[in-house]
């Protein structure tokens, strides 16, 4: 009966993550594509919850379906996308090479079907919310501790790049105290020496980006105005 | 039932006093967010202030710490403190690398506090993120397991990626931080990735249980047992895949790229930090891990490494020949001194290593040294860093001009220098491999490594040439230099002319580094 129920279920989750993988890559718009993976994390975690591991599937569910995807979505949502574009495939070259990596794939499920025997099934604490408690605050408490100094460092480092750079007024800083007295503060962006030597990487993609946002702008207002007239 | 007594005790609270001085700069580190909030506009150089004084007192209690450890082993027994699950070893190895990252910290610190007022980037935050960074060092250099070790790395790796791109204005600096952040990503993914196929077959993250089942599985393979010979390609790849992420670290040649685009860009206190701090604890995990973890098979990776380090130091020094910019010559003056102290963990001996902690410190001195005279070169308006600005220095401020041509001569590693104190540690220790295992190619690594320091004199001396020779001053103006500033250099100065001049206490201090690594499992110490 216990032997039924399980095999029930993993029919039921599998078959579930499944289905929403193929959605994930068949729906045209990415919001829908993204909740579809979000179906996917969730029929995993219960796929650990019948594999007696309710940990990874708390995390499965907090970390993957909760903190990722709302990433994912809300990249959506500030790119605004509203259909996927078909493009011409510029990188068909790679389709073989998908193909030959599927095939690598396939051929690990048969052999761990054919050649590696059934793994007792007697229950273990490898998994299990409280071992990893007694695990994460007896003989890993050092590394506990010091990944929430890194977590402390990446909230500052974070704050620290993404602050606007001119809340400090150009006023205060041309006033500070400086051994050069009598010259003026030079923008080192407008700096002459720099604006001269070869544009790197970043500037030239952002040159880009801003011609194009410019030319959007423009083409908007433009038809705004058409519009009115 | 709720409140059950806890009877598991979660660790040994005198393991404590083993991390006081992480906890001192952590402690200090939140302080100075602090500061930076409850402090006005232009007072943020209190807070580089008292992150010196943070430095100073985790230096203090180091030492109250370790002072056994720097009294030399009389005994003849090795000063190993182990605590927290044996996750954190604080010994001879330890303690030296510490106190290189303590110096290079304050020394960075003294440097920036002037440099970022005429960035326009005085904030607290920098103090801070450095002593983080210090933090995450000084785990790295006492790090016994490798989770530890990794989110140490992690810790140190994260923070310069927002150090490197700390001056938001400047495109160039954006860039490096770009670049060094995806490519630094990448190279922790391998990294990782080695470090689990060596848990896989250990079964421990612990350093020490690592060692053994490698030394286990060498041992079965020369006796034929078949699953340690099965099991030789995974610990080849955990090796290879360790050696990968490491060498990006440190930026050996097939992973150098990323150096004098992040080196160039980023702010030069920065850069500074990087090229020493950051140097010196990547090679405090490569020889902890390779000879600790992997001591078994180094005939596997001696070659490797040894390979490595000869590309390392050719395209180091012939690369820098063509360079304008002094911060990309520094740079890859910065790649072919990985190569050479690669060269200590090629030769593996107790001289070989004593040559590593002694040049790590004497370059610590003189790399913070040049870029300290650069950063005096940098003025409002005036970047300053083309080799090319330094022309008529020395009419200009002879004193500076004298500093920097001894950082220079020292970095190619003239006599009487610490540059060549060190070098000769590094190259004696292949000679002395040579010697040991009667094998010809130590002896030629040996050579080629010196004809290449001859070569690297070429462009060490443009610099000489430009400040003494240079016709017609690049400017006119005086240099921008503050107490702090100074004060710094005349320390670099006096480090590498008294590991020079005088090296004994220097060559002490490393040899207290070998006593404790596990050294004499590759070649018996002499």
């Amino acid at each position: 009966m216990l032997e039924l129920t399980s095999v029930f279920l993993f029919m039921l989750f599998g078959g579930m993550a499944v289905g929403c993988a193929l959605s994930m890559i068949v729906q045209r718009n990415p919001l829908y594509s993204a909740i579809s993976l979000v179906g996917v994390f969730v029929s995993l975690a219960c796929l650990y919850v019948t594999l007696a591991a309710p940990f990874i599937a708390a995390v499965q569910v907090i970390v993957y379906a909760g903190a990722i995807m709302v990433l994912v979505v809300f990249v959506i949502m500030l790119l605004n996308v509203e259909t996927e574009v078909r493009r011409p495939l510029r990188l068909r070259y790679l389709i073989p090479v998908a193909a030959g990596l599927s095939f690598v794939l396939i051929a690990q499920v048969f052999f761990m079907l054919f050649f590696v025997g059934p793994v007792s099934s007697a229950p273990s604490n490898v998994g299990l919310t409280a071992s990893i408690g007694a695990g994460l605050f007896t003989e890993y408490i050092l590394p506990f501790e010091i990944t929430s100094v890194l977590i402390l460092m990446a909230i500052v480092g974070a704050m620290t790049l993404a602050r606007r750079a001119a809340d400090i007024p150009l006023a205060a800083r041309s006033a500070d105290s400086s051994g050069a007295a009598g010259s003026p503060f030079t923008d080192p962006i407008n700096d002459s020496r720099i604006s001269g030597s070869r544009p790197g990487l970043t500037e030239i993609v952002g040159r880009e980006m801003a011609a194009r946002a410019i030319e959007r702008l423009e083409s908007r207002t433009g038809r705004g105005q058409g519009e009115e007239t | 039932m709720l409140f059950q007594a806890n009877t598991t005790e979660l660790f040994n609270v005198r393991d404590l006093q083993l991390i006081a001085p992480e906890l001192i700069l952590t402690v200090c580190a939140c302080v100075a967010l602090v500061m930076e909030v409850v402090l006005p506009y232009r007072k943020s150089r209190v807070v580089g202030y008292f992150a010196l004084g943070g430095i100073a007192l985790a230096a203090a209690s180091l030492l109250v710490l370790g002072w056994p450890a720097l009294q030399g082993s009389e005994e003849g027994s090795a000063f190993v403190l182990s605590g927290f699950y044996d996750t954190i070893r604080v010994d001879g190895f330890a303690v030296v690398f510490k106190l290189i990252f303590l110096v290079a910290a304050a020394l960075t610190v003294a440097i920036s506090l002037r440099y970022l007022d005429i960035e326009g980037e005085q904030r607290g935050e920098y103090y801070a993120l450095v002593l983080f960074a210090t933090t995450g060092m000084m785990f790295l250099a006492s790090g016994y397991d490798l989770i530890v070790l990794y989110i140490s790395l992690e810790l140190m790796a994260l923070t310069f990626y927002v150090l490197v791109s700390f001056t938001k204005r400047e495109r160039r600096s954006n860039e490096a931080g770009m670049k060094y952040f995806l490519l630094g990503a990448f190279s922790s993914g391998v990294l990782l990735y080695g470090m689990s196929l060596l848990f896989g077959v250990a079964g421990s993250t612990n350093l020490g249980d690592i060692g053994r089942s490698v030394a286990e599985a060498y041992g079965g393979m020369a006796g034929g047992v078949a699953w340690a010979v099965d099991i030789r390609p995974l610990l080849l790849l955990g090796m290879i895949a360790l050696a990968a992420g490491l060498l990006f670290k440190i930026s050996a040649v097939p992973f150098h790229m990323w150096a004098p685009d992040a080196y160039q860009g980023a702010p030069t206190s920065v850069t500074a930090f990087l090229s020493t701090g950051s140097k010196a604890a990547s090679f405090a995990l490569l020889a902890r891990i390779f000879m600790e973890a992997l001591g078994a098979m180094s005939a596997d990776w001696t070659p490797l490494l040894g390979l490595i380090a000869a590309l390392t130091i050719l395209v180091g020094n012939w690369a820098a020949v063509t360079q304008v910019n002094s911060k990309r010559l520094l740079a890859y003056s910065s790649i072919s001194n990985a190569g050479y102290l690669l060269l200590a963990l090629v030769a593996g001996n107790a001289y070989g290593y004593t040559g590593l902690a002694l040049y790590l410190v004497v370059y610590t001195f003189m790399n913070i040294g040049a870029f300290g005279v650069i950063i005096s070169l940098r003025r409002r308006g005036i970047i300053g860093d083309e080799v090319e600005d330094m022309l008529g220095l020395a009419q200009k401020a002879p004193g500076m001009a004298l500093m920097m041509a001894i950082f220079m001569l020292s970095l190619g590693g003239l006599p009487l220098t610490g540059g060549f104190i060190g070098k000769w540690f590094l190259f004696g220790g292949l000679v002395q491999r040579g010697d040991a295992e009667g094998k010809a190619w130590y002896y030629w690594l040996a050579a080629w490594a010196a004809i290449n320091t001859v070569v690297s004199f070429y462009y060490y001396a443009r610099f000489i040439r430009a400040m003494y020779l240079g016709e017609g001053a690049g400017d006119a103006r005086p240099l921008s230099l503050s107490p702090a500033l100074r004060t710094a250099l005349i320390v670099c100065v006096i480090g590498v002319v008294a590991s020079g001049v005088y090296p004994q206490p220097f060559i002490k201090m490393a040899q207290m580094l070998v006593s404790t690594l596990n050294v004499g499992g590759v070649v018996a110490l002499r």
